[in-house]
C-alpha cells in the first residue's frame, strides 16, 4: 500500500543493497526502565528488521507493554539505547516517535467516538476548500479507498462510537497506516476481533511486510505468532529471555519461555476430572424458552451441580446476552429454575438470591469498583448477608477476606490495596472470589481469562474445576475455544442467538465446534 | 493484616503504583491518604496565624462564637452534599429545597401547629421530597443529576415564591428555632447551631463508616454497574441518598430560621455552591467514590473562616464572592491533578 520513496526519514535507511544482508531498521540495546518499586524492563534487547514482522511475547506485567511504549517514545528509558539505522535517538514524545516512522496502536482503543469514520480516517488532514471548509464528499471518497484498499466494510459516514468496538480499533490500526510507518507496533490489536477479521488484519499485516513495513505484534493467542510473525522476542518479568525465527519454535516451547516453566498441559483436560452422573446430581439451573434484548431466544439448557457447561460460539452470536439473560443482568423472558424452583430474575439482585453468581467480560467496566479496595471488592456481594440491622461486622468481613486470600492465592499487599493496581489475573480472581465468598449454586462467567496471563489462566481454571467438584454448577461462556475444551462437561454451541448444538467436552474438538459455529449444521458425531 | 483495618477505603496507592517518579515527591503526597487534605489544610493553618498578627479581634470569644453559628448551616449542608457527591452527583436543589422546608415550617408555625410537631414535620418534609422527587428521577429513572437537580432547583424555588407571595414572613415569636439557630450553651460560648451540625456530621461519618448503606454509596459512585451487578440496589442507594440531602436542607432551614428570625422567599439562595465548593475543597472526587466527610468539614470551616476573616477586614461582599470563587476553581483543579497522580 505505500512505496519505498514515500516512506518517511533519511534516505541512508534504506541504502542496503542486494546481497548485503539488510542493516536493522530500528535497534532496542540493554533498554532499562524504572518504576517507582519495579524494575520494569532490564537490559532488554530488540532488532527490528525491514519487512520483517516481530512478535513480543511474555505474561502480563513482563514488560511487553512498558517496552513498546520506549519505543514509541511513550516512555523514556532509563538505560541503553534506541538507534534508528545504527543512529542512536532519543524520542521526545510519540509524535516525535511518529515522525521518524515509529507508530504505535496501543491496546486502549484512542479514537473520536463523536466524529465520523472518514474524520477519524483523515483526522489533520481532511481535504478542504480555499475557505477552509471541509469537503465532505472527497473526504468520504478518500476514506473509501483507505477502508476498501483495507478490506473492511464500513461506511466512512457512520460516527464511530456507534461502530463495535473491534471496528473501532480496525480504524485506528488503519488511520496509523495512514502515517505510512516504517515500523508499526501493534499492541494486542485481535483482543477484541472477530475471526474473520482476524484473518483480514493479518493479510493487511503481510501486505505491508512484502512493501517492507516492520510489524512489531503482540497478542494474547499465541497461535497468532506462529501464523503471522518472522522472529519470536519473548520477555519474562522484564528480562529477554529468548530469540527465535518461528520455524524453529513451537506454542509448547514458547509457552515455556513465558512463564518459566513448563506449562503445556494448561489446556489439557485433567485426566481425574469426574463428569457429574447424569442420573445422581440434581439438576442446578434449568432455562426453558428463555429470550431476552432480541438477541437470543428458544434457549433450553440445563447444568448439573457440579458439571461445567461451555457456551461458545463467535461475537455476536449471543453468547454474552445470554449470561446477562441469565443472571438477571438486562430482562428476559422465558422460564429458569434454579435447584428445580422456578426464579424470575428481574434484577441481578433476583439472581444472587437464587444463588446465581456472574462473573462479566467487561472487568474493570462491570466487574470491579476500581477506586475501592480489593477487601471491598470481595465482600461486596456478600454485605447483605453480614452485620445485623445494617451495621457491618468487621471480624465477619476481614475473616472473609483472609479466607479469599488463601483460598483463591490471591496476590495482594494487602486487603486495603486499591484493585486498580493489581495484575489482570489477581483481578479476575477478585471478581470470581467475589462469588465464592458468598458461596452459591451457579456460577456464570463471560470471558472468565480476558486480558489474563498464562500462569493465571490455569490457577482460574483450577478454581473453577475446584469449585465444580464442591458442587457448585459453571456455565462458561467465552471465546477461546481451546479454554472450553479443557474446562467444558458439555459444550453448547451458540448461533444468532439459539443453541444450534452440544457436544460432550471430551469429545468435541476445535474443528467440530467451529464447524456448528459457522454452519450451525449438526456434526455427526458426538452431538448430542 | 489487624482485624480492624482490612475494609478501610482503598488507602490510596500503595507503593509499586506505574507511572511515578523519584521527583514526583508532591504527587506522592496527593496520593496519599492526607492528600485531599493537605492543601486546605495548610491554607487554614496559615491563615488562622495571619489572624492572631493581623486581626486581634478574630480571636475574641464574641466572634468566634459567632464563626461557630455561622458554621451551622454550611456544615449541615456540606455534610449532605458530601453524600451526593460520593455516588457521582451532586444535589444543586438544596438551597431551594431549605427555602421550600422553611416556608412549610413558617407556614405551619403561623397556621398554629406547635413548633416540635412543625419541627418534625419539616424534616420528614425534606426527606420524602428528596426521596420521591430527586431520589427517583435520578436512582429510578436514571436521569442526570445535574439536569434534575437544576430543575427541582428551579421549581423548589418558584414554589416558595408562591406560597409566600414573595413575602417575607417573620418568625421572631419561634423560640424553638431562635434556640436551635441562634442560642448558646455551655457557658454561654458554644452556639447550639454548631453542636448540632457537629452531631450531623458525625453520624454521616459513622453511617458511612460502620453500615453496609455507607459502603454502597461508595461503591455505587465508583462503579455502579459493578455494584449493581454485585446485588447493590443502586437505585435505592442513590434514593436514599438525596433523601438525607434533603433532609439536610430541612435542617439547615430550621437553623436559618432562627439566626434571621424571618423566613425570607430568598433564604438558602445559592448555597448549593458553597456546600459543593467546600465539599470539593475538602478532597472529595466530583466523579464519585472516594473522599471523606472530614475533607468536606476542613472545606466548610475554611470557607467560613476566610469569609469571616474577610468581614472583620472590612472586605466587601463582592470580594467575598470573588474570592469564593476562586478557591472553587482552585479545588476543581486540585481535583483534576489528584485525578491524573492516580491514573499513573
Amino acid at each position: 500500500m505505500t512505496s519505498d520513496a514515500e516512506m518517511q526519514g533519511p534516505p541512508r535507511d534504506r541504502a542496503a543493497g542486494p546481497g548485503v544482508p539488510p542493516a536493522p531498521l530500528v535497534e532496542l540495546i540493554s533498554i532499562g526502565k524504572h518504576f517507582p518499586g519495579v524494575q520494569a524492563l532490564s537490559d532488554v534487547d530488540l532488532t527490528i528488521g525491514t519487512g520483517e514482522i516481530v512478535g513480543v511475547a511474555g505474561e502480563n506485567g513482563s514488560g511487553k507493554s512498558t517496552l513498546m511504549k520506549v519505543l514509541a517514545g511513550s516512555y523514556q528509558p532509563d538505560a541503553g539505547t534506541v538507534a534508528i539505522a545504527g543512529e542512536p535517538v532519543a524520542f521526545s514524545s510519540p509524535a516525535d516517535a511518529l515522525n521518524r516512522g515509529i507508530g504505535l496502536v496501543a491496546q486502549e482503543v484512542q479514537v473520536h467516538a463523536d466524529l465520523t469514520v472518514a474524520e477519524n480516517l483523515l483526522f489533520g488532514r481532511m481535504p478542504r476548500t480555499r475557505l477552509r471548509t471541509i469537503r465532505w464528499g472527497a473526504a468520504r471518497q478518500e476514506a473509501e479507498r483507505i477502508l476498501a484498499a483495507l478490506g473492511l466494510r464500513i461506511a466512512p459516514s457512520v460516527r464511530l462510537g456507534r461502530l463495535p468496538l473491534y471496528q473501532q480499533h480496525l480504524i485506528s490500526i488503519a488511520k496509523m497506516l495512514q502515517r505510512r510507518p516504517r515500523v508499526l507496533i501493534l499492541d494486542e490489536p485481535t483482543a477484541s476481533l472477530p475471526l474473520d477479521q482476524v484473518e483480514t488484519l493479518m493479510k493487511a499485516l503481510r501486505a505491508l511486510r512484502q512493501e517492507g513495513t516492520a510489524v512489531v505484534y503482540i497478542t494474547h493467542r499465541l497461535r497468532e505468532y506462529f501464523e503471522l510473525c518472522d522472529r519470536l522476542v519473548v520477555l519474562r518479568d522484564g528480562a529477554h529471555v529468548a530469540d527465535r525465527r518461528v520455524a524453529e519454535t513451537n506454542e509448547d516451547e514458547l509457552v515455556e519461555l513465558m512463564v518459566g516453566r513448563n506449562l503445556s498441559s494448561i489446556f489439557v483436560r485433567p485426566a481425574d476430572r469426574v463428569r457429574p452422573d447424569d442420573a445422581g446430581a440434581d439438576l442446578a439451573l434449568r432455562t426453558s424458552g428463555l429470550a431476552a434484548a432480541g438477541k437470543i431466544g428458544g434457549i433450553d439448557l440445563a447444568v448439573r451441580s457440579g458439571e461445567i457447561l461451555g457456551i461458545a460460539g463467535q461475537a455476536g452470536s449471543g453468547r454474552s446476552t445470554l449470561a446477562r439473560a441469565l443472571f438477571g443482568a438486562i430482562p428476559s423472558k422465558g422460564t429458569v429454575e434454579v435447584g428445580g424452583r422456578p426464579v424470575r430474575l428481574r434484577s441481578p439482585k433476583d439472581a444472587i438470591a437464587a444463588g446465581i453468581g456472574f462473573v462479566p467480560d467487561d472487568r474493570k467496566g462491570q466487574g470491579l469498583v476500581l477506586s475501592a479496595s480489593v477487601g471491598e471488592n470481595i465482600t461486596m456481594a456478600s454485605w447483605d448477608q453480614m452485620g445485623r440491622f445494617g451495621f457491618r461486622d468487621f471480624g465477619d468481613e476481614s475473616a472473609l477476606v483472609r479466607d479469599s486470600f488463601e483460598r483463591l492465592r490471591i496476590k495482594a499487599p494487602a486487603a486495603t490495596t486499591c484493585v486498580d493496581t493489581l495484575s489482570g489475573g489477581n483481578q479476575q480472581k477478585i471478581v470470581i472470589a467475589k462469588w465464592v465468598a458468598r458461596g452459591l449454586r451457579v456460577l456464570i462467567l463471560d470471558e472468565p481469562t480476558r486480558g489474563v496471563d498464562v500462569g493465571a489462566k490455569d490457577e482460574i481454571y483450577r478454581l473453577l474445576e475446584g469449585l465444580a467438584a464442591r458442587g457448585t454448577a459453571i456455565v462458561v461462556c467465552s471465546s477461546e475455544l481451546l479454554e472450553l475444551l479443557r474446562l467444558a462437561d458439555r459444550i453448547a454451541v451458540m448461533r444468532r442467538g439459539r443453541v444450534v448444538g452440544e457436544q460432550l467436552g471430551e469429545e468435541a474438538t476445535e474443528a467440530s465446534v467451529t464447524a456448528m459455529a459457522f454452519k450451525g449444521a449438526r456434526e455427526p458425531e458426538g452431538t448430542v | 493484616m489487624s482485624n480492624h483495618q482490612v475494609l478501610e477505603p482503598a488507602a490510596g496507592r500503595v507503593a509499586g503504583g506505574r507511572a511515578a517518579g523519584a521527583r514526583q515527591l508532591p504527587r506522592r503526597i496527593l496520593e496519599s491518604q492526607v492528600g485531599p487534605f493537605i492543601g486546605v489544610g495548610s491554607v487554614l493553618v496559615i491563615l488562622l496565624v495571619v489572624e492572631a498578627f493581623v486581626q486581634s479581634n478574630f480571636y475574641e470569644p464574641g466572634n468566634l462564637t459567632n464563626l461557630g453559628r455561622a458554621l451551622g448551616v454550611p456544615l449541615v449542608l456540606a455534610a449532605g452534599m458530601t453524600l451526593a457527591l460520593l455516588t457521582g452527583g451532586v444535589d444543586l436543589s438544596i438551597g431551594s429545597s431549605l427555602a421550600l422546608s422553611g416556608t412549610l415550617y413558617a407556614k405551619l408555625y403561623t397556621g398554629g401547629t406547635p413548633p416540635v410537631p412543625a419541627l418534625v414535620i419539616c424534616l420528614a418534609f425534606g426527606l420524602i421530597v428528596g426521596f420521591a422527587i430527586n431520589g427517583f428521577l435520578i436512582g429510578r429513572l436514571n436521569m442526570s443529576f445535574f439536569v434534575v437537580t437544576l430543575g427541582t432547583l428551579s421549581l423548589f424555588r418558584g414554589i416558595v415564591y408562591l406560597w409566600t407571595n414573595s413575602e417575607t414572613i417573620s418568625m421572631y415569636e419561634d423560640s424553638l428555632t431562635q434556640k436551635i439557630g441562634n442560642e448558646t450553651t455551655l457557658g454561654g460560648h458554644v452556639p447550639i447551631a454548631l453542636l448540632i451540625a457537629v452531631a450531623t456530621v458525625v453520624a454521616i461519618y459513622l453511617m458511612l463508616r460502620l453500615t453496609t448503606f455507607g459502603r454502597q454509596i461508595y461503591a455505587v459512585g465508583g462503579n455502579r454497574e459493578a455494584a449493581r451487578l454485585s446485588g447493590v440496589r443502586t437505585d435505592w442507594v442513590i434514593a436514599a441518598v438525596y433523601a438525607i440531602t434533603g433532609l439536610c436542607a430541612a435542617l439547615a432551614a430550621i437553623m436559618t430560621i432562627g439566626r434571621t428570625a424571618s423566613v425570607d422567599p430568598k433564604m438558602g439562595e445559592s448555597l448549593e455552591l458553597n456546600a459543593a465548593a467546600a465539599v470539593l475543597l475538602g478532597g472529595v472526587s466530583l466523579s464519585g467514590g472516594s473522599g471523606s466527610i472530614w475533607g468536606a468539614v476542613l472545606g466548610v470551616v475554611f470557607l467560613e473562616v476566610l469569609a469571616n476573616a474577610l468581614a472583620l477586614a472590612g472586605t466587601s461582599t463582592s470580594w467575598q464572592l470573588i474570592v469564593t470563587g476562586v478557591i472553587l476553581v482552585v479545588a476543581v483543579y486540585l481535583d483534576r491533578l489528584r485525578a491524573r497522580a492516580n491514573q499513573g
